[in-house]
């Protein structure tokens, strides 16, 4: 569904991401590990059409070469960011930032409504603050704010960029599990993380990015289990 | 008593056209970051595109003002096009000394082509002062003041509850966040720069009955509309419009009251004293960063 | 396709830079065909040319008045010369844009006097400007002559090198005062522009009426830029004024009279001094200035005071195609004041001296000019038998009151 080929990424003179290579299939969940710099959100950005990517660099979503693609056009083609620091709309109420999400969607009015509900079901806490200003928000409801608002594009496949960040622990495994939830509901998983225990353990398939370079895929368990990552990213000892 | 009214009367009409001006100022503040000064020049230009397509011209009013709007449309775009998307990822103190130069190229361009005497504009509403209830009102005034707030208030509601209005407002709060919701930035900052340019064109019209067309009242009328907007609280909309007019009701009764000459200096002081005591003005928030 | 555009954009602001910034050339559009220079091709003198330098509000508020000036002064400039220049030698006029602005005067005068080495000038209009020239011209001591500045203090504190065509402030608000006290008002209010020329007027007008044991109903200052002054009518109205002397320029006359009218104060008389002297006054002022009253020191369609008068009157029309107004006037009389001082200097001297300059022109006595007969005072003032009372009539011209 997304192939990333050759990818490289540079800041001014900077190469951040050395010709990564990575893969999504459909209804798949699939987790990018890596220490905090290694460019993980360098990644999700290029793909979102956000910053430019090195002439050779491919990436492909549903068969279409979205490489150059301007980010308002990449969200037309169903694929949403839930972007680092969720970035919601601080000034507009819980209802208008998830209009906001709906905003290609303007012509289909019940849709619109549906979507609403749905969200609402998936997350009780943002109906009960729907008139809010979002800038009164807790930091967990935020982070639902953002899914939510990149789910009411109906994407095909959703990206997230570090949901865990700030989020205390109970508010955490919360998150997760409405990710395993958007994916049985048929959206694809892209999730990139600092918590790697938490999305090792919920994802298909791993790769781990060091320095901007891919240095390990495997399937989630696999990569659990494995020694060096335990030792690396999941903070135990020999 | 009825003096009293007067003055509120006569700084009721004035303040709610700094506060159409003021409200330019606020929508490029808060969607580009960068304080227009040239947004004053630009409801000088409006006041010569209506001369040009009223006087000039020989078009009926019904016809000037719509074209004189369009005018000021499309010079607000061709000024977006040339001095601010080109730095739109510029440090904030380029682009305030852009919008400075764009202020004064169009005060000289309107020196040249039209000399810098003053224009006479013939009022659409009639200059007849009527008497209501022992206050002297005349029409023009109250259609400035009905059109300034109306105007203001459709805005708000634009902004509110259309699409594009929460677009504009999306781009305004976040705008690589717009960009990922589907949101056409670039279009959305143009469109806020070409609306405010025919706002302050549109408050340049209503200016010129009363106070001639005149190529440097862009610098007067410019300054008051920015204390007012900062009376206001910059990043706020609705506070436009009641700065503009607490700062014009506060200009009568200062030189009333006070001495005729506290007239220009309120304007300034106010600006002073927001500043210091509280940046965000009346009815801004706490945080105020950028410039 | 930006980087054509950001260059367009500065070329463009160059251009407007450049085009406006001090205009050396007269390029005004009155028909004036004479520009920087001698004000005709075919002078037959052809000595080595006098230059004097000529600064004006050529742009800003006063530009119809500087350009006025310019139009006055050439068309002397033109006769001198076609009859032969001082001894032969043609004066010749490097005109530049002071914008109105004191700062801007000061600049402009300093480049006349440094650069373009001038033995003398003349200039400006606002007499806040006049005075910021006269630091200037003072401290070099170079003869400079203002035709329509009309501020008291500009001959009576104590500058050497200053000589005024125009009737003083002194002599103005005077004629306004006793012509209000004589029609018979009772509650007299003053409307001033805040600076020297409205303040030195108000100076003088507080004296004569304190003389005569009278107080002013208001006293009401306004920024001579303001675009609304309807506070300060207010305080008018509510003093319950018969009368409003209004001592600014034309252009916030005419703002004063409109927003009076608007504040259905239209029955109030308004008086003023020669600042309003302009057709400007009635395009912007329309029917609320018909029946101000002000004071002049030249009406041409009164009976012309003299030979000299009505010539000037024929050859204004014959130049300009129009009906010359009192700053012409003056304009033109200061140029032939500043002749006569060259003249008696090189007559007397043999060379042009600042000091024999001065000496000349205080020397004039009863010379017929088109203002009146002129004697010119030890202050530099031109002193004329009388100010004229004018009143703006239905269709913008102006009648004899008094």
């Amino acid at each position: 569904m997304l192939e990333l080929r050759n990818v490289h990424v540079s800041y001014g003179s900077i190469e951040v991401l050395h010709g990564i290579n990575i893969h999504v299939e459909k209804n798949e969940i699939v987790t990018i590990i890596g220490a905090n710099g290694a460019g993980k959100s360098t990644t999700l950005n290029a793909i979102s059409g956000l910053i430019p990517k090195r002439k050779g660099s491919s990436i492909t979503y549903n068969g279409m070469d979205i490489t150059n693609m301007s980010a308002e056009t990449i969200v037309s083609k169903r694929l949403s960011l839930v972007p680092e620091g969720r970035r919601i709309f601080p000034d507009m109420t819980v209802t208008e930032n998830l209009e906001m999400g709906a905003y290609l969607r303007f012509k289909d009015k019940s849709g619109i409504q549906k979507s609403l509900e749905e969200v609402y079901e998936l997350f009780p806490r943002l109906e009960e603050r729907k008139k809010q200003v979002s800038k009164t928000l807790s930091g967990g409801e935020l982070q639902m704010l953002a899914v939510a608002r990149a789910l009411m594009a109906k994407p095909e496949m959703i990206m997230l960029d570090e949901p865990s960040t700030g989020l205390a622990p109970l508010v955490v495994k919360g998150i997760f599990d409405i990710i395993k939830n958007v994916r049985d509901s048929g959206t694809t998983v892209l999730l990139v993380e600092q918590n790697a225990k938490m999305a090792l353990g919920i994802a298909d398939r791993g790769y781990v990015l060091k320095n901007g370079q891919i240095v390990m895929e495997d399937t989630g368990k696999n990569l659990l289990n494995n020694d060096d990552v335990r030792k690396a990213y999941l903070g135990e000892k020999k | 008593m009825i003096f009293f009214l007067q003055q509120l009367v006569q700084g009721l009409a004035l303040g709610s056209i700094y506060g159409l001006i003021a409200i330019g100022y606020v929508l490029i503040y808060n969607t580009w970051g960068v304080l227009n000064f040239a947004q004053g020049d630009m409801v000088m230009v409006g006041a010569f595109t209506v001369l040009v397509t009223y006087s000039m011209w020989g078009l009926p009013m019904y016809l000037a003002i719509p074209l004189a709007i369009v005018l000021c449309l499309v010079i607000g775009y061709i000024i977006e096009l040339t001095a601010f998307r080109p730095l739109l990822n510029a440090e904030n103190q380029r682009r305030l000394i852009a919008t400075i130069g764009v202020g004064i190229f169009l005060r000289n361009l309107a020196q040249i082509i039209f000399g810098a005497d003053a224009y006479p504009f013939p009022s659409i509403f009639g200059n007849k002062s009527m008497n209501i209830g022992g206050l002297v009102v005349v029409p023009q005034d109250i259609w400035n003041t009905v059109v300034g707030i109306l105007l203001v208030v459709l805005l708000m509601i634009f902004l509110k509850r259309t699409r594009m209005g929460k677009a504009m407002r999306a781009t305004a709060q976040d705008r690589e966040a717009a960009r990922l919701m589907g949101v056409n930035v670039r279009n959305c900052m143009s469109l806020t720069f070409v609306l405010a340019s025919a706002i302050g064109g549109f408050a340049g019209m209503l200016l010129a009955p009363k106070y001639f067309v005149v190529a440097t009242h862009g610098l007067t009328f410019g300054n008051k509309g920015f204390a007012a907007a900062l009376l206001g609280g910059i990043a706020s909309n609705a506070g436009s419009m009641v700065g503009g007019i607490i700062l014009g009701i506060l200009e009568s009764l200062a030189a009333v009251y006070g001495s005729s000459l506290w007239q220009t200096a309120i304007a300034f002081l106010i600006l002073f004293l927001v500043l210091v005591v509280k940046p965000s003005g009346i009815m801004g928030k706490k945080d105020v960063r950028k410039v | 396709m930006k980087k054509f555009l950001a260059m367009l954009m500065t070329v463009a602001m160059l251009f407007a830079l450049v085009a406006c910034g001090n205009n050396t050339t007269t390029n005004n559009g009155t028909g004036n065909n004479g520009n920087t220079g001698t004000g005709d091709d075919t002078s037959t003198a052809t000595g080595e040319p006098i230059k004097v330098g000529l600064f004006g509000p050529m742009s800003g508020t006063n530009a119809a008045v500087g350009i006025s000036q310019e139009e006055g002064v050439m068309l002397a400039v033109k006769e001198i010369n076609a009859a032969g220049g001082i001894n032969g030698r043609p004066i010749e006029i490097i005109s530049e844009d002071d914008e109105n602005d004191a700062t801007t005067a000061v600049s402009v005068v300093n480049k006349l006097i440094n650069s373009d080495e001038v033995v003398a000038l003349i200039g400006s209009v606002n007499s806040s400007v006049t005075l910021a020239a006269m630091e200037v011209t003072q401290d070099v001591g170079i003869p400079h002559l203002t035709a329509i500045s009309s501020g008291a203090s500009i001959t009576t504190s104590g500058y050497d090198y200053i000589v005024r065509g125009q009737a003083s402030d002194l002599l103005q608000a005077e004629a306004v005062v006793n012509y209000a006290i004589d029609a018979g008002y009772e509650k007299i209010g003053l409307m001033y522009q805040n600076d020297d020329y409205g303040g030195g007027a108000r100076d003088v007008i507080l004296e004569i009426m304190a003389d005569k044991g009278l107080e002013l109903a208001a006293d009401e200052a306004f920024e001579a830029t303001a675009a609304d002054v309807t506070p300060q009518l207010q305080n008018v109205k509510a003093a319950g004024c018969d009368c409003l002397i209004m001592w600014c320029m034309y252009q916030p006359g005419a703002t004063i009279a409109n927003q009076a009218a608007q504040l259905g104060m239209g029955d109030l008389q308004l008086l003023g001094g020669g600042g309003l002297t302009n057709a400007q006054l009635y395009e912007l002022g329309g029917e609320n200035v018909v029946g101000v009253v002000n004071s002049q020191t030249f009406l041409a369609g009164a009976d012309a005071v003299n030979d000299f008068s009505a010539a000037f009157i024929e050859n204004f029309e014959a130049e300009y195609g129009d009906t010359a107004d009192s700053n012409n006037a003056m304009s033109y009389d200061t140029m032939y004041i500043l002749a006569e001082g060259l003249q008696y200097c090189l007559d007397t001297y043999g060379e042009l001296t600042s000091d024999g300059i001065m000496e000349g022109m205080k020397s004039i006595k009863d010379m017929d000019l088109a203002t009146g007969t002129i004697t010119v005072d030890e202050n530099g003032d031109a002193v004329r038998d009388s100010i004229l009372m004018v009143r703006l009539v239905e269709g913008g011209g102006y009648e004899l009151v008094q």
